[in-house]
């Protein structure tokens, strides 16, 4: 197939980039959770890694924490937030303490999954307004594909609704705070 | 094609499913022991580090020596000081002396490498915990992901080249055909609202000028669409003009003409004033962008004229063109028929009550409006409707003159046109004194030149036109040499084809909607139009051209 452009189309390609340029601004306004989940290591990274898991927590009387999974022990949820392993931008470097009993639910993410696909879904976005009006079709299909694709890499390595029990051997420390440090010792040394 | 759509379904579904569930199954990839004697224990059946995920070591526990490497999965021993020790390599367990024996990092409390050791002591270690690979399918992600990009890429690479693939178009007619392949060009677009043999019409649209001589007549005929076109007649009929004198089609079907155009002093929309876009028909269009929360949205235009001293009859000429709304409605219509399109064409066709979805009179096209006239009638103090301007098709600009009521304008006429935003393009607003009506001379379809029936087919009478299908049509009439307005007037209809990739988007609560809840679809549709708006009218402006559409076909 010849492809010869027309020179009409140079007046089409500032409306493209403009297009494209607003497309990856919308990328780049992530949620807390998408901030924390790019620190995450990749899947085959994973078992090297001395750090916690990235932990959800909803409880009630909190806001949703999210932060690195330090450890559970019998009443409580030691999360860190704003750490340089799972950091999100502007949140103050904390140690939370989670009452047990106050979780509604917690789901914990260990691991990620390379970002090449989310690139190639950018490059997707990028195409769709050159296809005029089979976009009416194609819009939706790649939506619908990109977006499940991308929730496929969030719930990859996610484990919702984990008891308290179960997300133990997913914390910094599996077997617990370390023995005689006492809390805001421990808040130092972290 | 249902089964594609259902496995699409369940593929996202599953997808989306993965997403809350498979972590779970994840959930053993790590394993924790709370002393050196049940990693001991699980020692035989643990998943070796360079294997497949699933495989494992079936060494009977009985036959491993007292210290041996075991290709075991990573290894950490989480000290009872807080530290944890990370075996990147072969670690091997030591009963004798109770060691674990590797060489393995050193993490402190706050994960920060402090050094390497070559062993621990059991005793030190508050708990040891194994991980095995994870294993992804990312890699086929990824080239699913790339072939949906290649394909997308692919679409847009075809609609860059062959736009009308991408378009569409009703029959075009030139009649200068010096600009190949440039459908900005077209001088005439036929029936284009006829689309079933029920909804056959006559269609007249203003040609232009021409210096006839011998009363003889050329024009090219093009199909440059995805349709077939089927055409019952041709006619052109001719008035002939001096020079400042301007022959008007009106919307009552007469035919005017005019030596004197009201001054236009004033024309204002919702942008400002629009004077320098609507003072003469040049191509140059006044257009404003749909409303991306419903493409039904009216906007008001007001225009005022000097009025003339003479008493003779005024009439409003609009040139005006459709945007694509209505085309991007009507592939919308079809995509939700989905591989059921044809036969339920054929169905309407044969129903008593032809209804169709995009109809002036009723659905969609009723919701959407075309361009509403009124006037101010200064004795009564309010607006007068007179009419509207109506005619379907993106690509050739029609020229129409409204003639205006007998009421008292007052001291200057004040016109407004009331349409849906977005919906149409205007290049031109005027109003004319009107002469009586004039009968026009009629220039007749003459039969082609031999040989051209052989590449182009008939039925009935009617000339079929498939895509890609291009020839000249003469004309023959009894008309005075000299500068001629012409206008063509087309009888027929055409079938849009339904494209592969559209059999899958059946929808009929859509359709249903469309049709039944026009106001509604409208709303909720204005968003993903609104996506694709820019760029369509952007490309509609680069139009070029295909010589061989079918060939394109296949490859939809």
């Amino acid at each position: 197939m010849k492809i010869n452009f027309h020179p009409h189309w140079v007046g089409f390609f500032p409306a493209f980039f403009g297009i494209t340029f607003l497309a990856l601004l919308g990328g780049c306004v992530p949620s807390r959770e998408a901030m924390a989940y790019k620190e995450l290591p990749l899947h085959n990274r994973v078992q090297s890694s001395a750090y916690g898991a990235l932990a959800i927590v909803e409880a009630i009387s909190y806001e949703k924490t999210i932060g690195e999974l330090i450890a559970i022990d019998a009443e409580r949820v030691y999360i860190l937030q704003g750490n340089a392993a799972l950091a999100v931008a502007g949140q103050p470097r904390t140690l939370k303490r989670i009452k047990r009993s106050e979780i509604a639910q917690m789901d914990l993410i260990f691991a990620r999954n390379p970002d090449g696909i989310q690139a190639i879904a950018t490059l997707s976005y990028i195409t769709l307004p050159s296809h005029l009006l089979y976009a009416f079709l194609t819009v939706p299909f790649n939506l619908l594909w990109i977006k499940s694709t991308t929730a496929y890499d969030r719930g990859a390595f996610r484990l919702k609704n984990i008891s308290a029990e179960e997300a133990k051997k997913f914390a910094r420390f599996p077997q617990g705070l370390p023995a005689g440090m006492a809390f805001e010792e421990l808040k130092k040394a972290l | 094609m249902k089964q594609g759509l259902l496995f699409l379904v369940l593929g996202t579904a599953l997808l989306t499913g993965c997403s809350v569930a498979n972590g779970r199954l994840w959930s053993d990839y790590k394993k924790t022991y709370p002393n050196a004697k049940a990693l001991y224990e699980a020692y035989p059946a643990l998943e070796t580090k360079v294997a497949r995920p699933k495989a494992t070591n079936y060494q009977p526990s009985a036959l491993l020596p007292t210290s041996s490497p075991t290709g075991s999965p990573f290894l950490k021993a989480h000290l009872k000081t807080g530290e944890v020790l990370l075996f990147p390599g072969d670690w091997s367990l030591d009963r004798d002396r109770e060691l674990v024996l590797g060489t393995a990092y050193q993490y402190g409390i706050n994960r920060k490498l402090m050094g390497s050791v070559d062993s621990v002591a059991w005793k030190d270690v508050s708990l040891f915990e194994t991980n095995r690979p994870l294993p992804t399918n990312t890699p086929f992600r990824v080239a699913s992901t790339t072939v949906l990009l290649a394909a997308d890429v692919a679409l847009g690479i075809i609609c860059f080249t062959v736009e009308k693939a991408c378009f569409g178009s009703c029959p075009t007619f030139y009649l200068d055909d010096d600009v190949p392949n440039d459908v900005r060009t077209a001088d005439a677009e036929g029936f284009s609202n006829a689309l079933m043999p029920s909804m056959a019409y006559e269609d007249t649209d203003y040609l232009g000028v021409r210096s006839l001589t011998g009363g003889k007549l050329n024009l090219t005929v093009k199909n440059e669409a995805l349709e077939t076109h089927v055409i019952q007649g041709l006619k052109v009929a001719a008035v002939p003009v001096s020079e400042g004198q301007v022959a008007l089609q009106g919307t009552d079907g007469q035919f005017y003409l005019s030596n004197q155009a009201l001054p236009l002093t004033c024309a204002n929309g919702p942008e400002g004033d629009l004077r320098a876009a609507l003072l003469k028909k040049d191509g140059v269009e006044r257009f404003r962008p749909t409303d991306p929360t419903n493409l039904a949205t009216k906007e008001t235009l007001e225009f005022e004229f000097d009025l003339p001293a003479s008493g003779q009859p005024l009439g409003l000429t609009v040139a005006f063109r459709q945007s694509f709304v209505t085309t991007f409605l009507m592939y919308s219509a079809i995509g939700y028929l989905g591989p059921d399109y044809a036969r339920q064409l054929a169905r309407a066709e044969s129903a008593e009550n032809t209804l169709n979805p995009l109809s002036f009179q009723s659905g969609i096209g009723k919701a959407l409006g075309g361009l509403e006239v009124e006037v101010w009638d200064a004795q009564n103090s309010q607006w007068h409707f007179v009419n509207r301007f109506h005619e379907t098709g993106p690509i050739a600009t029609n020229t129409q003159t409204l003639p205006l009521p007998n009421v008292v304008f007052g001291d200057r006429l004040k016109i407004r046109i009331r349409a849906a935003q977005g919906s149409w393009r205007l290049d031109q607003v005027a109003v004319h004194a009107l002469s009586a009506p004039v009968t026009p001379y009629n220039l007749v379809a003459e039969p082609l030149p031999a040989g051209s029936e052989e590449i182009l087919s008939t039925d009935g009478g009617a000339r079929v036109n498939q895509p890609g299908t291009h020839y000249v049509q003469p004309f023959l009439g009894t008309v005075p040499d000299g500068p001629t307005a012409l206008f063509l007037t087309s009888k027929g209809y055409y079938l849009e084809w339904s494209r592969q990739s559209w059999l899958g988007y059946e929808n009929r609560s859509k359709l249903g909607q469309m049709v039944f809840s026009p106001d509604r679809y409208l709303r909720e549709v204005a968003p993903e139009f609104k996506s694709i708006e820019a760029a369509m009218e952007e490309v509609f402006w680069s139009t070029k051209q295909y010589s061989n559409p079918l060939n394109l076909s296949h490859e939809n």
